[in-house]
């Protein structure tokens, strides 16, 4: 958004060494900074503060998604190891309230089966 | 009523309550225990000689204890309702109340319709008006000099705001208070807790700095508003809106899924925002609650709960505030619309920003959501290949992962623009908190 970039550089230089330049704002909003400009009632501060109002606004009401083609993540093997159940489960958790469970070895350490969460048999040699 | 562990943990008020409240999920410390649809009450044996008698209103959660505890809920609460949650078979279920559980329901009950039917006191109506005269006047020359300081600030240019330290922005904070407008205090000290560390400051800052000169401006021109944003510039400026009168006014009945419980405190005052979806309306709310500390808070909302319940929305043109009229009970809803794509999203939160110009993040679940990375982050991405940053993937990213194992849930985010964190999940039918 290269409007928004040239709003944000005339801020942070100031006004006082660059005007207000209602060119920088996108055609669209061309009415509305002819409007501004012409008002003779406002400094040069405040015709700053309001053509970058309505930029704001013009660009938070146009934010669009980021389209990324071919971007996936693999999905995880279905589970054949024997599950602990959620009773096991609820101990590691009071053993690592804060602990993501060994995502980083491991991989998909738990799975959801049925509304109850499992952990994975290798979880038991964690046990006292 | 089938509450997960980690909804009842979400409603404990610190970490060292929640680990006491797990060791009194215990049956040995428990001399008697009982419910029924109403309520869920036991006796936990403690340092006293006499047990103390712990009781959960299950209809519309609320706790009370006779322990000396000044937490709440206190831990013997959450000890019992995680013991109930785990082994509700060990519980014996009986249609009679203890006499001290049903002389609780009862009072309850009665405070609630005294509450109901309490008339406003005779106000003084010419005091009133000169006192909001007052005010108004003070709101406006103070909306004067922030304007002037805000004007200051774009004169000489943002670059230096990072040497120019909290006291800077401190004092317009105060003089803000002095003129009877908090929150425009509060949107300087925002801006002031801008992290001038982080790249990309600059942008946040002017955001932040546009969003309080438009209010500003905004009062300043305020009758030729239309009169729902007229409200959200007056309650921006921090003029509040009784909320007797707002229950006197017809709300909306929904079964609200509590969406997401988000917890910040500040000068001993914590402030509680519960997130709330309507499965029949479709309409978000948000509910705050400020709890002083040692006291109590008076609603328990647990995340993925479902409340039957008439909430009425604080006047505005894109309504999302709201406080809970009357609570009826609570239920269990499986089928409701979602978002289908973050294009729908960002329509949505077009129409919003057309509306309210000033608007706050808001809530959002969306359908078959997949976290996937890249460039060293993460990102939720759609059916339709879009995507969107994950703002806290820090905290959430690995346990999103577990639950996901590669394959689309349907996510419940917070946010705006192209920032939005993730706070539940649905899995197998569940909703999770993240």
């Amino acid at each position: 958004m290269q409007f928004w970039d040239d709003i944000v550089n005339t801020a942070m230089i100031g006004t006082d060494k660059k005007q207000p330049d209602a060119n920088m704002l996108p055609l669209e909003l061309a009415e509305q900074a002819g409007i501004i400009q012409t008002n003779a009632a406002l400094d040069k501060e405040e015709s700053f503060l309001q053509l970058a109002a309505v930029a704001l606004n013009y660009r938070q009401s146009g934010s669009m998604p980021v389209i990324k083609e071919g971007v996936d993540i693999e999905t995880a093997p279905v589970e054949e190891k024997n599950i602990a159940a959620l009773k096991p489960f609820r101990r590691l958790k009071t053993f690592f309230p804060n602990h993501p469970f060994l995502y980083y070895k491991y991989g998909w350490s738990i799975v959801q089966i049925k509304n109850k969460l499992f952990c994975r048999q290798w979880y038991l040699h964690y046990y006292p | 009523m089938n509450l997960t562990e980690e909804q009842i943990l979400a409603l404990a008020p610190d970490d060292s309550s929640k680990k006491s409240g797990k060791d009194l999920a215990n049956p040995s410390k428990w001399v008697s225990k009982g419910f029924n649809d109403q309520a869920l009450w036991g006796e936990c044996q403690g340092s006293g000689s006499k047990p103390y008698q712990t009781q959960v209103d299950l209809t519309n959660i609320a706790f009370k204890c006779s322990c000396p505890s000044r937490k709440f809920p206190c831990k013997h609460g959450l000890g019992l309702l995680l013991l109930f949650s785990r082994q509700k078979n060990i519980f014996s279920e009986t249609a009679s109340l203890p006499a001290w559980v049903s002389e609780w329901l009862g009072k309850r009950v009665e405070k609630q319709e005294k509450q109901a039917e309490k008339k406003e006191q005779p106000v003084d109506e010419a005091a009133q008006l000169k006192r909001q005269q007052a005010r108004l006047r003070k709101v406006t020359d103070g909306i004067q000099e922030l304007k002037l300081w805000l004007k200051d600030i774009i004169r000489n240019g943002i670059l230096l705001m990072p040497e120019k330290g909290n006291a800077y922005f401190e004092g317009m904070a105060k003089r803000m208070v002095d003129a009877q407008a908090p929150g425009l205090a509060n949107m300087i000290r925002q801006l002031g807790a801008t992290n001038f560390y982080e790249e990309g400051w600059q942008s946040v800052f002017m955001e932040r700095l546009l969003r309080t000169y438009i209010i500003a401006e905004g009062f300043n021109n305020v009758d030729a508003l239309p009169a729902l944003l007229q409200q959200d510039i007056r309650a921006s400026i921090g003029f509040t809106q009784s909320q007797e009168e707002l229950k006197n006014q017809e709300g909306i009945t929904d079964a609200w899924l509590v969406l997401s419980k988000q917890t910040t405190e500040e000068d001993n005052i914590t402030t509680e925002r519960f997130w709330l979806y309507g499965t029949k309306t479709n309409q978000y709310a948000l509910i705050l609650q400020f709890i002083v500390r040692g006291q109590g808070g008076q609603l328990s909302l647990m995340p993925g709960l479902f409340v039957e319940a008439e909430l009425v929305f604080f006047p505005s043109g894109a309504p999302l505030r709201a406080l809970i009229k009357k609570q009826l009970s609570t239920s269990s809803v499986t089928q409701f619309s979602k978002f289908k794509s973050w294009m729908h999203v960002a329509e949505t939160e077009t129409q919003y920003s057309s509306l309210l110009p000033f608007g706050n993040e808001r809530p959002f679940v969306v359908r078959h959501l997949k976290p996937v990375q890249i460039n060293d982050r993460w990102w939720l991405k759609d059916e339709h290949n879009a995507v969107m940053p994950l703002k806290n993937e820090r905290n959430v990213v690995w346990n999103l992962l577990a639950l996901s194992g590669g394959e689309p849930l349907d996510i419940t985010v917070i946010g705006k623009e192209k920032s939005f964190e993730a706070v539940g999940v649905w899995n197998e039918e569940t909703y999770t908190i993240l």
